[in-house]
């Protein structure tokens, strides 16, 4: 098998010298510049790369499902050997959930929220076999997909609503929807982005286990090279709109041959435990204890209100220069921890001592002196600064609020401002003008120009491309250390989490299940969750191996 | 500023601007161009348009329909811009009440929203009318006393929305007081949506304000476009001009503040606005 | 959603509703209640009818009957319980109750009001989702210059315009009134009659809500169009028909519907104005009368009842709300 991928009968997917242009006005002229690959039965391909690399673009090219004033201008798209831009209407439907199917990134979203979802696999087997089947045939042959993808109780599961559902038990309904017709080809769009760790790597499998019973091709679309490690054969690496590297995912991953390649793949958060001197145990800088907190949502007059536990009693102690980092999936409580600590969501019972003095017992401007103490980045750069307000402003505002004057404060702005790695002028322009990564840096610089003691982050990085976020968590790193910060970093990426801090917290339906030294609850986990949450790392295995590690200390 | 350039470049925006400066413009010089009252006799009755120097017309008893509607212009947006604005104090003080401090004080002030828009706005405003006398004073504040649900609900919906939002969290998280954060943070990233709906609603207001007039509730004082229609209504067959004229006035007049508003809105809300597919 | 539960959370939805009309009944009546003592002048002379003409002996029956000289307290709570057995007081002007009144006037209104609001809903909603479909086209640019036109139009002035066109140029249609009267006919001659005489005010009433039904319609259509779920839809390669049919049209109904709802207010209160351009017996006739009278327990008792038909507009707009879309229940609250 050649590494450009053999463009002959056998082909599933063959995309050659695709070429896709941008509307007037866009920042580049073309989406996807000559492009060529092939996928072959049984094999899975991922398309890799940062997000504007044009990878959504060329799986939606070839279902012809681009968006309006977004076309095809040269090369082709063949499915089967058929070319989709020069199919009629009615066979690119046929083809269309026939031979080949496609599942996107929001299972939420990509389901008709109205409709059951049931009806929904239903409509897609109406639409292709001919002859119709009988009611009573279709129903049970959703039950059998529904069975086939995993889902318990498929009687009462294809009755329900997508509302009624969780994240992963909908992507695994796309999952249904899409084999239902015996697809030769799969397209998967970043089908696991939106999931929790765990689930995520249940749906690899899925596919990868479909894949194997049907001899599909799959085309999986990712910006995650760990999971481009566990699950693909053959992997194109995407910049620009332009191919930078092809080839089986041994060779890219071992031997990138482009400087892109290496950066991208050195950017990937290891999981590398590094080991730390434990300091000298002076006494905790913060010190949480038994935080609880239960959300209560009424639910009309007659229903009970159904609550929700954030949090069952927390407690955890934080020493100067320290990183804690607190894991957990999504409705683990963790970013609420987050916020119950700087009060910006009141805790129901507990204590949070900052130096021996309690938050919880400050109110008015006593409280707002402590909370110079403690500052917060947030995990969307794009909401987190006003859209009025000028860079420098925005950084200046906090020591202004205290009392420093506004000449000085705006100096100091600027200071933080480059040190952060952006220029003094920036303090000048809105935040509409900086990148995802840049925001994010003006708002650690933000919350520095307190010199606060305890800097916590919520999922400060996950909203960043793979590449940035090596960046700011480096800078996050050096800022660390020069001014002897405490941090809490709050992630559901483990890998960040072994990377950055001293501590683990591993949190679950706002209980701690597991807490300790970093490298000891890596390397010995002692809790069932802890081992399902570190097995599902992407990628963790291959970048684990010895071979691995040995051929890039070679390297490097 | 690039909003303002974004809306210069607005077809039906602009059209919107245009037409309603052309209303202001009559209303401005409508006493230099019709020196004469409204009010005065001094026509033909039942003139048709163009006879008697009436360009208009003239209505039953000689009075010209072209100073009327000019003169009209005066009191509909008068009472439509002062009622707006009254409707703008209420709604969105109470709004932004609700919308900041949540819980109990929301729940109170929404149910009484909910009562407000429950009942019907005109029959209310007849009644309120009816009650205190129509003149001037009472037709501006009934009309503003049952146009601020709208605005307080949006002003409720904004007020959640950014008070949610991270950039409010972390001003206060850098000391920054209540007052300091509504005024600096919340209210300048709120007031576009709030201004297009008040302009909407000085729309609804002429509305209104023509329905109450022509129903005899107007200030007996005034000459007012719907006051007009109102005279014209048992006597269409034999002079149409009387209903026909001062209610293109309303139509004209609406219309520009709707084609204005909305250009405001797609301009200041390039996310929210109506998609042109 | 099992059969039962959904029956269930109906159910629920009706208690709701009826707590809550009784909540606003309670609440209106003690508004009238404030507001004729609020009102200039004596509360018994604003109860016989302002402009006084009463003599004093009616006045002095009034004020026992309302027990003007007890404390507050007293007097709202019998006024209260007089509204709860729709005891709405008697009219001194018309030397008849109000309740007679109105139940005389209110199947005429509710015949304007209903025809008019299921019109303005049913063709709003088709034209708004054609011109959504055809969004760009031609047809849509006239449909949005027409909508916008209807949009910015006082409705007693479109009415008039109707009745100057089709009545007083054309002799199409009657201007005025709800049937012929002295005329023998047969029940569906009668039927017809009627509807002709209907076709006016029932076309300048539902014409500005169709305008701003079918606009939100239109936008909401192509919101939708945009939505992920439409994108799934054709990569499972369904028809277009199916498409709009299948998937679109209910997801963009459910705004429309709520503002329907909100409306409901509105769309009565045009009802009585254009009861007074077309002398339609109805409710809004028996308002204008009472204005120029300032018949004020009429008018109190006009305005009760007419909230309470603007409720029950908006627990069918509910109902329909629910039946569309099964999502409301659980999160809303």
């Amino acid at each position: 098998m050649t590494v450009s991928g053999a463009q002959d009968q056998t082909s599933v997917l063959s995309v050659e010298n695709l070429s896709i242009a941008l509307p007037e006005g866009g920042d580049r002229p073309f989406a996807v510049e000559q492009v060529s690959f092939a996928i072959n039965h049984n094999e899975v391909v991922c398309l890799v790369g940062e997000s504007g690399s044009g990878k959504s673009m060329i799986a939606h090219a070839i279902l012809s499902l681009l968006p309006k004033g977004v076309d095809i201008v040269s090369g082709a798209v063949k499915v089967a050997g058929q070319d989709t831009a020069a199919l009629d209407r009615r066979a690119l439907r046929r083809l269309r959930g026939g031979r080949a199917a496609m599942i996107f990134q929001e299972p939420l979203s990509s389901l008709n929220p109205l409709k059951r979802v049931g009806e929904q696999i239903e409509e897609t087997i109406l639409t292709h076999q001919r002859p119709a089947p009988s009611a009573a045939d279709i129903k049970a042959r959703v039950q059998e997909l529904l069975t086939q993808v995993g889902l318990p109780n498929p009687p009462q599961l294809a009755n329900s609503y997508p509302f009624e559902l969780s994240g992963g038990q909908r992507q695994r309904v796309m999952i249904a929807m899409a084999m239902s017709n015996q697809p030769e080809l799969l397209i998967a769009d970043e089908p696991t982005t939106a999931l929790d760790v765990t689930t995520q790597r249940q749906i690899l499998r899925l596919i990868d286990d479909l894949r194997r019973d049907r001899g599909m091709g799959v085309l999986l679309i990712t910006h995650d090279f760990g999971v481009v490690a566990d699950v693909a054969d053959r992997v194109v690496v995407l910049r620009h709109g332009k191919v930078v590297e092809h080839g089986t995912v041994e060779e890219v991953l071992r031997n990138p041959r482009e400087a892109y390649t290496r950066e991208l793949i050195d950017a990937v958060p290891k999981a590398h435990v590094k080991h730390r001197e434990t300091a000298a145990q002076a006494a905790p800088l913060l010190d949480v204890v038994g935080l609880r907190k239960t959300f209560r949502v009424k639910r009309g007059w007659f229903q009970p209100p159904r609550e929700v536990v954030a949090a069952d009693g927390i407690s955890l102690t934080l020493h100067e220069g320290e990183t804690l980092a607190v894991v957990g999936e999504s409705g683990s409580g963790k970013s609420t921890l987050g916020r119950m600590v700087m009060r910006l969501t009141e805790p129901d019972s507990g204590a949070i001592r900052l130096g021996g003095e309690d938050l919880r017992q400050l109110h008015g401007e006593a409280l707002r002196q402590a909370r110079r103490g403690l500052q917060i980045i947030f995990q969307d750069p794009f909401s987190s600064l006003d859209p009025r307000q000028k860079v420098g402003d925005a950084v200046a505002r906090g020591p202004m609020a205290y009392g420093t004057a506004r000449a000085e404060a705006m100096a100091q702005a600027r200071q933080l401002l480059a040190r952060v790695g952006l220029t003094p002028s920036a303090a000048d322009r809105y935040p509409h003008e900086f990148s995802g990564g840049q925001r994010q840096r003006i708002c650690i610089a933000r919350a520095l120009a307190l010199r606060p003691k305890v800097l916590i982050a919520d999922e400060a990085v996950s909203a960043l491309d793979v590449s940035v976020q090596a960046q700011v968590l480096a800078l996050l790193a050096e800022l660390r250390r020069e001014m002897r910060l405490a941090m809490i970093f709050i992630t559901h990426d483990l890998r960040i989490a072994a990377e950055i801090a001293d501590r683990v917290i591993v949190l679950q339906h706002g209980r701690i299940v597991e807490e300790g030294p970093t490298a000891a609850v890596f390397t010995n986990p002692r809790e069932a969750y802890t081992r399902d949450l570190l097995d599902a790392i992407p990628g963790r295995r291959f970048f684990e191996q010895p071979s691995f590690a040995r051929q890039r200390e070679v390297l490097a | 500023m690039d909003a303002l350039r974004a809306f210069l470049r607005h077809p039906s925006g602009m059209a919107g601007l245009v037409l309603l400066t052309i209303v202001l413009i009559v209303a401005i010089t409508a006493p230099v161009v019709f020196p004469v009252s409204p009010w005065e006799m001094n026509g033909t009755p039942f003139a048709p348009p163009g006879e008697d120097g009436m360009w208009l017309g003239g209505d039953t008893l000689g009075r010209d329909v072209a100073a009327g509607v000019a003169h009209g212009a005066r009191v509909s947006l008068l009472i439509g811009i002062a009622s707006a604005f009254a409707a703008m104090m209420i709604g969105v003080v109470i709004g932004a009440i609700s919308g900041y401090f949540g819980g109990k004080v929301d729940l109170v002030l929404m149910r009484v929203t909910e009562m407000f828009q429950t009942v019907p706005a005109f029959i209310l405003a007849i009644l309120l009318v009816a009650t205190f006398s129509p003149s001037l004073l009472t037709i501006i504040l009934t009309i503003g006393a049952v146009s601020w649900p709208p605005l307080a609900r949006l002003t409720r919906a904004e007020f959640l929305r950014l008070r949610g939002r991270e950039f409010v969290e972390a001003a206060l998280c850098q000391g920054e007081g209540t007052a300091r954060i509504v005024l600096g943070h919340i209210l300048p990233n709120a007031i576009s949506p709030i201004l297009v709906v008040v302009s909407l609603t000085v729309a609804t207001a002429i509305l209104l304000e023509s329905a109450l007039s022509f129903m005899g509730l107007g200030d007996p004082n005034l000459m007012s476009w719907g006051f007009m229609i109102g005279a014209g209504r048992t006597v269409i067959r034999q002079a149409w001009w009387m209903s026909v004229f001062p209610g293109l006035a309303i139509l004209i007049t609406v219309l520009a503040i709707n084609l204005f508003g909305e250009g405001l809105s797609d301009v200041l809300n390039p996310r929210v606005s109506r998609r042109r597919a | 959603m099992t059969g039962t539960r959904s029956a269930a959370r109906i159910a629920l939805l009706i208690v709701t509703w009826a707590m809550r009309l009784v909540a606003v009944i309670l609440v209106i009546a003690t508004f009238n209640f404030v507001l004729v003592r609020a009102a200039p002048g004596d509360p018994a002379m604003v109860m016989a009818g302002q402009s006084g003409g009463a003599d004093p002996k009616i006045l002095d029956d009034l004020r026992k009957e309302y027990g003007l000289d007890k404390p507050y307290l007293v007097q709202l709570a019998t006024h209260l319980g007089r509204v709860l057995t729709l005891d709405l007081g008697y009219s001194y002007r018309q030397r008849r109750p109000v309740l007679d009144l109105i139940l005389e006037r209110l199947p005429a209104t509710l015949l304007l009001t209903l025809t008019a609001f299921c019109l303005a809903l049913l063709i709003g909603t088709t034209l708004g989702a054609l011109a959504g479909l055809a969004a760009g086209s031609i047809v849509d640019t006239l449909f949005t210059v027409l909508s916008l036109l209807l949009y910015a139009t006082p409705v007693f002035w479109l009415g008039l315009m109707l009745v100057l066109v089709f009545s007083v140029t054309l002799g199409w249609l009657p201007p005025f009134g709800y049937e012929t009267i002295n005329a023998k006919m047969t029940a569906i001659e009668r039927v017809f009659d009627i509807a002709k005489h209907m076709i006016m005010p029932v076309m300048s009433l539902a014409a500005i809500y169709l305008a701003i039904y079918a606009r939100l319609m239109r936008s909401s259509i192509i919101e939708v169009s945009h939505q992920d779920f439409i994108k799934t839809a054709r990569a499972k390669g369904l028809a277009p028909a199916r498409i709009v049919v299948g998937h679109m049209l209910r997801n963009a109904l459910v705004p429309v519907v709520t503002v329907a709802g909100m409306q409901a207010g509105a769309l009565v209160g045009g009802a009585v104005v254009i009861e007074t351009v077309f002398a339609w017996p109805g409710l809004g006739r028996l308002t204008f009368e009472a204005v120029l009278q300032r018949d004020y327990p009429v008018l109190l008792g006009i305005f009760l009842i007419l909230s309470i038909i603007v409720i029950a507009l908006n627990l069918v707009t509910d109902l329909i709300y629910r039946l569309i879309d099964p999502r409301m229940t659980t999160e809303a609250a």
